[in-house]
């Protein structure tokens, strides 16, 4: 049945389903070690470097010299880069230009903020995405779907700045009953004020839910107009069954892949709201570092970002076949 | 190897017009839209106050100065507002058209080029993907230093890769379409098929994509404003507006809430506007509720099993699909529904079941299964009639049966439904499998349906239908996707199955000659009536008659097209086998065989399109380069294949005369000109009206496409025709027509033909020679007349016999 002539897009060997994994596996690896390449490269085109940086417009040009030997900072750049890279993976970022403490420690406990916000966001959004979205891909062109769909599309196109400001102006300023900042004392994680994560959670949902859900819907739509699900409506399959164990699987694989990047975004970069909410996240120090252009901080968390996106993205791309063995055989 | 591509008209595709509520909600979109760029763009003439000056104290609410307040410095909103958003939406569209240009042109250079260009342009665009939005605007960012230029390259990089996805996935959809291949075997540059060919059809991927990263756009630019990465205060920015006035929400919102609503409004009609000029990013809206004006009554019980009395369906645009349809089935019976495509044959079985396909409504009339009004019915309790009374088998194996459940989980469900006991599942599995004609239930029992054969998949959809032991079973074109020798198979275990049941069938199908030996009675249908009805051996009244050759046997001369040794291994595995053929001027040759026997793969080798891994073709004694590429541009138009679906060998974006004319620039005998008439000419050749010159492709009927294709073909003036399966995707009176052409064009124009086909029939029409091939070699070779009656090899008795003994069109009344 695969032709594979002039335009034959069958090409390629077919390969074992190990060897696919290991693939994908290096791939996702090679992605990160360009990112990193890329991450060094725009920080390096920045003015100055570590050594102005650190000691100040006012500091002589002695010692400027003085510093920048002692830190290497004349050696080539892919010396420097591997040197950097070396020191990167054992998570030593180096010291913050600003602040002058090691980035590290000023990450972490931000980092934790982060992870527990966007695992917040994903545990809101994913049911509801899948949810709504069988919902309404089920009644595909009635009233119930085109409500669904149409509040989709609205969503969709608003910013999350704009929707967080206005869910700010309502739900703070307007009826107080949430804290418009996300402001926590000294020592204090989220959890131990939950409410803190109410309105950035809304913002991320409210946002990431429209482009998930039509995508459910839109699969799950196509799905149950195949020949096979009539077929089981045909020999009496009650309709419950039909939705959870034909239409489902085979509607939510092309949805797989965007729900991977929602959690990707949610958790390594839900910038917007983070800085919008005041949330003491990864973001609002990112924000700042780089208007500063406090270049360490900025390298360590475009990093970190960028490795929880490349993750969750291998998730999906080794879930997908797993959901859908027609894809099973790479061809 | 033989798709035949069944496709019933869709009714979807009658109704292309946009429905007035989203025509109304595209127009309403487009009027906001444009005052909102009309603010945009000419706002900053109108603010009453210079931006940076302050009116009143900071914060302060409306007043008759400043009718939205005042901002953090106390400098008027109404004016920051109207001088605000010119920036972003010229940055925005600036970001968009280079987005655009540089994605058309990546993404087609990848789709074309494959190989490492491919590689590297996608690995790029991985990387790129591989960072988060807002960490890779950070990242340029600190690169570039704040400002818009910063902004719009970083904006440019997050937007670029999934545009490039885009445009190659559309390049290669198209690319992987006939008419291109077509146009790449008649000689055609690359530039000329990219721009003539692909570029036309990509035309609204790259409208639709351009409408979508105008919107990321706008998005990314607002919120970088926002994070303060754009522009720099005091200049006045919708997203800069929100970050600097935030913590004034309590005192002033409007300060937030004025350019929070712009560019709301803004995205929101943008967004509206896309979802109304390009309706295929949401599905269509389709109504499925039947009336139920009337309401069976229980009462009169038959003992048909199935009875339907006037039943009428209509499409929601009221045209006749059913038109008062009568038709009774008693238990144990076979009867057979026979019709072409869109006589409602289909429609009238589903509709017997009580389901009414989406785009169709139930005018009147009723149908009862044991008795019970299936229109009538609730969804529930027409779910619970169907468990326990019919088992039912969609028409095509590749489709029928959910890819992702394993077999033994599709039986399980249906059992379930029928609420036979858990401990008995594994044996009324085994059962129904082995009564499907599974000798060996273990093997196909935990496997997928994509892990099993076309021939394996329609006997476990039969076994699924066959599970809960219906009284009932209904079978929806059973034959069609499968090719003679497993359809005649097929048959003759639907007759034992029927022996050791005793259930009734109800069995669709085009194919009367196929279906006329098994059945009891048959009911031909005809524009949503039946036309006739009766035993089958009535309505089969002219079974057996001969069926003559067109053509005169060849007069055997010298060698046009001479193949030598042909052998083809993909992925190790032989696909042709040492494969010879000798072709002289006017000759015909027949390539038969069951499918995945190697027949196209050999007419595309001699194509050029597919490259044999040894073996030569010789077009005059000289020898032709196995890469159509390569073939000298003579060599190219004396040989002109005509592909198998008429549906994708025709570009749709072209007119029929440009269709036709194309080949006519290659030739030097025909000047500018006289190309208009020409085309013509060649339109009348084929049988077809001079008219549909100006018509595009999706106006016209399956055969007309196909005579197109062949005009196509002749404009080349060529020696040699190749046909693959040319016959399939029709009908079988439009499939006899168009049979009857080519043996016409071959006698008129002294045309070479090689056919291929799987059916016998049209060899037998053809006459000339048939060279039968299995497992990628020849079998047995001979005039088509002598093979017919005295077949040698098995596999020739087995298509002889499978052959469908009626050729032409259905008797109509």
């Amino acid at each position: 049945m695969s032709r594979t002539g002039l335009m034959g897009r069958t090409g390629g060997k077919r390969l074992g389903f190990s060897r696919w994994w290991l693939n994908r596996i290096g791939g996702a690896l090679l992605v990160l070690f360009a990112v990193s390449v890329l991450v060094f490269a725009a920080t390096e085109a920045a003015p100055g470097d570590a050594a102005t940086a650190r000691l100040g417009p006012q500091a002589s040009a002695d010692a400027v010299a003085a510093l920048r030997d002692r830190l290497g900072l004349d050696r080539p750049a892919p010396l420097r880069y591997l040197d950097w890279l070396g020191h990167a993976i054992r998570g030593d970022f180096g010291a913050s230009y600003a602040s002058g403490r090691p980035v590290g420690e000023l990450i972490a406990d931000r980092f934790g903020n982060s992870l527990v916000l966007g695992l917040a966001a994903t545990a809101v959004l994913g049911p509801l995405a899948v949810g709504l979205g069988l919902w309404a891909g089920l009644r595909s062109g009635r009233r119930g779907d085109r409500i669904v769909s149409g509040g989709a599309l609205g969503l969709a196109a608003v910013p999350e700045f704009v929707t967080g400001a206005l869910l700010m102006a309502v739900f703070a300023a307007g009826l107080g009953w949430l804290p418009a900042v996300s402001l926590l004392g000294a020592g204090q994680g989220p959890l131990d004020d939950p409410a803190v994560l109410v309105l950035p959670v809304l913002t991320l949902v409210s946002v990431s839910l429209a482009q998930n859900l039509r995508l459910v819907r839109a699969g799950v739509a196509e799905a149950a107009r195949s020949p096979a699900v009539d077929a089981a409506r045909l020999n009496g399959v009650p309709e419950h069954r039909v939705a959870l164990r034909y239409v489902l699987p085979a509607g939510l694989g092309p949805a797989v892949p965007m729900l991977a990047r929602t959690v990707a975004y949610l958790l390594g970069g839900a910038l917007v709201a983070e800085s919008l909410f005041g949330y003491p996240g990864l973001a609002a120090l990112l924000v700042d570092a780089t208007a500063a252009r406090d270049v360490p901080v900025v390298q360590a968390v475009a990093l970190l970002g960028a490795a929880v996106a490349v993750a969750a993205n291998l998730a999906a791309d080794l879930a997908v076949p797993l959901l859908d063995p027609v894809q099973r055989q790479p061809r | 190897m033989t798709l035949t591509p069944v496709r019933t008209p869709s009714v979807a595709a009658t109704t292309t017009d946009a429905p007035p509520r989203r025509r109304w909600r595209g127009r309403a979109a487009l009027a906001v839209l444009l005052l909102v760029v009309a603010v945009a763009l000419l706002g900053p003439l109108f603010a009453p106050h210079a931006v940076t000056d302050p009116v009143d104290i900071p914060y302060a609410p409306g007043s008759a100065q400043a009718p939205l307040g005042t901002d953090r410095l106390g400098s008027d909103v109404l004016s920051r507002v109207l001088a605000g958003g010119r920036s972003l939406l010229l940055n925005g569209l600036a970001v968009t058209a280079a987005v655009c240009a540089l994605a058309a042109a990546a993404g087609m250079t990848a789709a074309w080029r494959e190989g490492w260009t491919d590689t590297l342009i996608l690995r790029l665009a991985d990387v790129l993907l591989g960072m988060p939005a807002f960490l890779l605007l950070s990242v340029v960012v600190v690169a570039t230093g704040r400002g818009p230029a910063g902004v719009a390259l970083a904006t440019g990089l997050v937007l670029l890769p999934e545009s490039i996805r885009v445009v190659r996935a559309a390049t290669l959809r198209i690319l992987a379409q006939d008419y291109v291949e077509v146009a790449v075997a008649r000689g055609e540059r690359t530039v000329s098929v990219l721009w003539c060919e692909v570029l036309p059809n990509l035309a609204p991927v790259l409208a639709a994509d351009a409408g979508v990263r105008f919107l990321g756009a706008i998005t990314v630019v607002a919120t970088a404003a926002f994070l303060g990465y754009g522009a720099q205060p005091p200049s006045p920015d919708w997203g800069l507006m929100v970050l600097e006035n935030r913590d004034g929400l309590t005192l002033q919102p409007l300060a937030v809430l004025a350019p929070a609503a712009l560019l709301l409004v803004l995205l929101l009609a943008t967004n509206l506007l896309l979802d109304a000029a390009f309706p295929g990013t949401t599905a269509r809206a389709v109504g499925r509720r039947r009336t139920l004006a009337q309401a069976g009554d229980v009462s009169g019980k038959s003992d048909a099993l199935l009875s339907v009395r006037g039943l009428r369906v209509e499409t929601e645009d009221g045209r006749t699909v059913l038109d008062g349809v009568d038709l009774d089935l008693v238990p144990g019976e076979l009867l057979a529904v026979v019709g072409e495509s869109g006589s409602g044959k289909s429609t009238l079985v589903l509709a017997a079941l009580g389901h009414v396909a989406a785009g169709l409504r139930h005018t009147g009339g009723e149908a009862r299964l044991d008795g019970h009004p299936t229109l009538a019915l609730n969804e529930r309790r027409l779910r619970r009639l169907r468990a326990s009374v019919c088992g039912y088998v969609a028409q095509d194996p590749r489709t029928a049966l959910a890819p992702h459940l394993r077999v033994d989980a599709q039986i399980a469900e249906v059992l379930r439904a029928r609420r036979v006991p858990k401990e008995q599942w594994p044996q009324r599995t085994e059962g129904a499998l082995r009564l499907a004609g599974l000798d060996r239930p273990s093997q196909v029992v935990h496997r997928r349906p994509p892990q099993l054969s076309g021939g394996q998949r329609q006997r476990v959809a039969l076994a699924v239908a066959l599970s809960a032991e219906p009284r009932l079973l209904v079978l929806d074109e059973p034959t069609s996707a499968l090719d003679t020798v497993t359809a005649a198979a097929f048959l003759t275990d639907l007759t034992r199955l029927r022996r050791e049941t005793g259930t009734a069938v109800l069995l669709v199908s085009h194919d009367l000659g196929a279906v006329a030996a098994v059945a009891d009675r048959v009911a031909v249908m005809d524009g949503g009536r039946i036309v006739e009805h009766g035993p089958a051996e009535a309505v089969l009244s002219d079974v057996g008659a001969g069926i003559e050759p067109l053509a005169a046997v060849d007069a055997q001369k010298g060698s046009l097209l001479r193949a030598s040794d042909l052998s083809l291994a993909r992925r190790d595995e032989p696909v042709l086998d040492g494969v010879s053929l000798d072709l002289g001027p006017g000759d015909c040759l027949s390539i038969v065989g069951p499918s995945g026997c190697g027949k196209t793969t050999l007419l595309r080798c001699l194509a050029g399109l597919d490259t044999p891994t040894s073996g030569e073709i010789r077009l005059h004694g000289e020898q032709l380069a196995r890469d159509v590429r390569d073939r000298a541009p003579r060599q190219r138009r004396q040989v002109q294949l005509v592909p198998q679906d008429p549906y994708a060998s025709l570009n749709p974006r072209h007119t029929v005369a440009t269709i036709v004319g194309r080949p006519l620039a290659f030739r030097s005998d025909i000047p500018a000109d006289r190309q208009q008439a020409e085309v013509e000419r060649l339109l009348t050749q084929v049988g077809l009206d001079a008219d549909l010159a100006k018509r595009l492709p999706g106006a016209l009927s399956g055969g007309q496409r196909q005579r197109v294709a062949l005009a196509r073909a002749l404009a080349a003036n060529p020696e040699v025709l190749l046909c693959d399966e040319v016959t399939s995707a029709l009908d079988p009176s439009v499939a006899a027509g168009v049979v009857e052409l080519i043996a016409r064009l071959r006698t008129e124009l002294g045309l070479a033909v090689v056919m291929v086909t799987h059916d016998l029939s049209v060899a037998a029409r053809l006459g000339g020679r048939v060279a039968v091939l299995h497992d990628g070699r020849i079998r047995e070779t001979g005039p088509a007349s002598r093979v017919l009656s005295r077949p040698e090899h098995h596999v020739t008795r087995a298509l002889v016999a499978a052959m469908r003994p009626v050729r032409g069109p259905v008797e109509r009344t």
